[in-house]
């Protein structure tokens, strides 16, 4: 019979080859609606944005917004632009920068570390391990 | 990114769906079960009606009407009752929406509210909670709600979400057994708690036709005393009478039975899975437990909400529309038609436009014009409540508690007319 009543599970690589990045994901304590044609933002849970407001974007934010449905680097979001609107890489690096800086202060979105995707499908190292307490 | 106060979103975005069907407002009464027997109430059910909560939506009903409310573009939510927390689940369904994104209002008499409960709307925050109170001492809150000990509960409702800064309103509803009361809890509302109030001076039979609400309903001239109780009570009466005494009636414009939002913006669903135009009206409603939300809102609500009107009442051309709160479901409810006047609201509305001297130009046979049967009381009415010998004030003496059944007419029991009872 598992004894487990708590299990844990994380990414571990070998001493030396971890390597982490940081990604942005959509704080769980806002939701996206889609209401008469607009994106919106409304925070659900306490102590997150402002629970009186709501929060709307333009084209681009909302094309942003909708990148981050996973957790997406900072160069994944530009490219996601660039893919969209004919803009150079300065341009799209400017807003995406303008639209990660307004949603942290908000609490809409988060900044998060994690073992670099890339890193792991190029070495392989990157493997699952389960740790339980008893 | 642009961040938005609700109030302006609000209003922009019914400014840009003028004209169109679009569901984005609901009330959901998730049971009809409450621990207080409000004399006034006009759904209320006892705790232990086991028909009542055997018919009631399944906690996965639940969720499964807000997946479709979602998709359907719905945004405000309402939940109320009954008693929203009589049911044991409700925090869970209440959860489900909160996740799917609504701004969520509740209403309850707050007498369920406990620590737990409070703490769990901190976390997850309703965009309002309107807790109804029914007296400002334990005898008069009692006396309506017959319940020992509900009072005390109430209070420590109020308490546990004002403590919390949670975002609370007060409300009452004026009847008989507490008008006395009425000024003093505004000021608990207003002035101790900082917390907005309003009174509803509308009292409807029940769901069920029975008329026995009717009975702790005030007079026409004390709701009347009691809207023209403050300078904002008159100003605000005054500005309707001006706009629509400026414009051809409202009722005029249209040729459907239906003349608000009912049906067009917003829509309710009963206790049972049922979806109706308003909470009030429920004489034609459609389950949507089997057809969906989708289908119901389409084609039957789409049905009812664009029926003509089969005949022109007083009500059609009144110029004064606006300072009455007659429409289909008060008609449905007091009448058992929707399109048969509620002379008690017309009598209303008739005195409110007197006390504000505002001239009300003849509409067809109106009791209450110049000339009509119920004319001079009427002006008898307005002298009373301008010279102040009826006065809100003076209703804070010594009260008799219990209701004095002395309206013609009222009596508890099914109307017989609307084939539901």
């Amino acid at each position: 019979m598992d004894q487990t009543l708590l299990r844990k599970t994380e990414f571990v690589a070998d001493k030396g080859e971890t390597q982490l990045e940081q990604v942005y994901v959509r704080s769980l304590a806002v939701v996206s609606r889609r209401v008469a044609g607009e994106t919106l933002i409304v925070p659900v849970r306490g102590k997150v944005g402002d629970l009186a407001s709501i929060y709307s974007f333009n084209q681009t934010g909302s094309l942003i917004w909708q990148s981050m449905e996973t957790p997406k680097t900072l160069p994944d979001l530009i490219k996601a632009v660039q893919q969209e609107y004919a803009v150079g890489y300065e341009q799209a690096e400017q807003d995406v920068k303008q639209f990660l800086q307004d949603t942290l202060s908000a609490g809409l979105v988060e900044l998060r570390e994690q073992v670099s995707m890339a890193a792991m499908n190029s070495t392989g190292q990157g493997e699952l391990q389960s740790a339980g307490s008893h | 990114m642009e961040q938005l106060s609700y109030g302006a979103f609000s209003t922009d975005l019914h400014q840009r769906q003028t004209g169109q069907r679009a569901p984005t407002q609901v009330s959901i009464e998730v049971t009809r079960r409450c621990p207080l027997e409000c004399q006034h109430c006009y759904n209320n059910l006892p705790m232990g009606d086991q028909d009542a909560r055997s018919r009631e939506m399944t906690t996965e009903e639940h969720f499964k009407m807000l997946d479709e409310l979602v998709d359907m573009g719905c945004f405000w939510l309402l939940y109320t009752g009954g008693e929203i927390f009589a049911r044991k689940d409700f925090l869970e369904i209440y959860t489900y929406a909160k996740q799917k994104g609504f701004l969520i209002t509740l209403f309850t008499n707050g007498t369920l509210i406990n620590e737990k409960i409070a703490d769990y709307l901190v976390e997850w925050p309703p965009f309002a909670i309107e807790i109804t109170l029914y007296g400002r001492t334990r005898e008069t809150y009692e006396a309506l709600t017959m319940i020992p000990g509900s009072y005390d509960r109430c209070l420590r409702g109020i308490k546990l979400l004002k403590e919390r800064n949670l975002p609370l309103k007060l409300k009452t509803v004026a009847t008989s057994i507490n008008k006395h009361e009425v000024v003093a809890m505004r000021q608990f509302a207003e002035e101790e708690l900082g917390v907005e109030f309003k009174i509803d001076g509308q009292i409807n039979p029940r769901i069920d036709c029975s008329q026995s609400p009717l009975a702790v309903r005030l007079t026409p001239e004390e709701v009347v005393a009691l809207d023209m109780h403050t300078p904002k009570g008159v100003s605000e009466y005054r500005r309707l009478a001006k706009h629509d005494l400026e414009r051809p009636p409202n009722l005029s414009q249209v040729d459907t039975l239906y003349f608000c939002g009912g049906g067009m913006e917003s829509f309710a669903i009963n206790a049972y899975g049922e979806m109706g135009i308003c909470v009030l009206s429920q004489q034609e409603t459609f389950d949507v437990r089997q057809a969906g939300l989708k289908q119901a809102w389409e084609h039957s609500l789409h049905s009812v909400r664009m029926r003509k009107r089969s005949r022109v009442t007083k009500c059609v051309e009144c110029r004064i529309q606006s300072l009455c709160a007659m429409c289909p479901a008060n008609g449905e409810m007091e009448n058992g038609d929707r399109e048969t006047p509620v002379s008690f609201l017309c009598n209303v509305a008739h005195l409110r436009a007197m006390v504000i001297e505002a001239e009300v130009p003849t509409h067809g046979e109106c009791e209450f014009c110049a000339g009509g049967s119920e004319h001079g009381a009427l002006v008898e009415s307005a002298r009373r409540i301008t010279s102040r010998e009826i006065d809100v004030e003076s209703w804070a003496g010594p009260q008799q508690i219990l209701p004095i059944l002395n309206n013609v007419g009222v009596a508890a029991g099914g109307c017989g007319g609307c084939g539901r009872h």
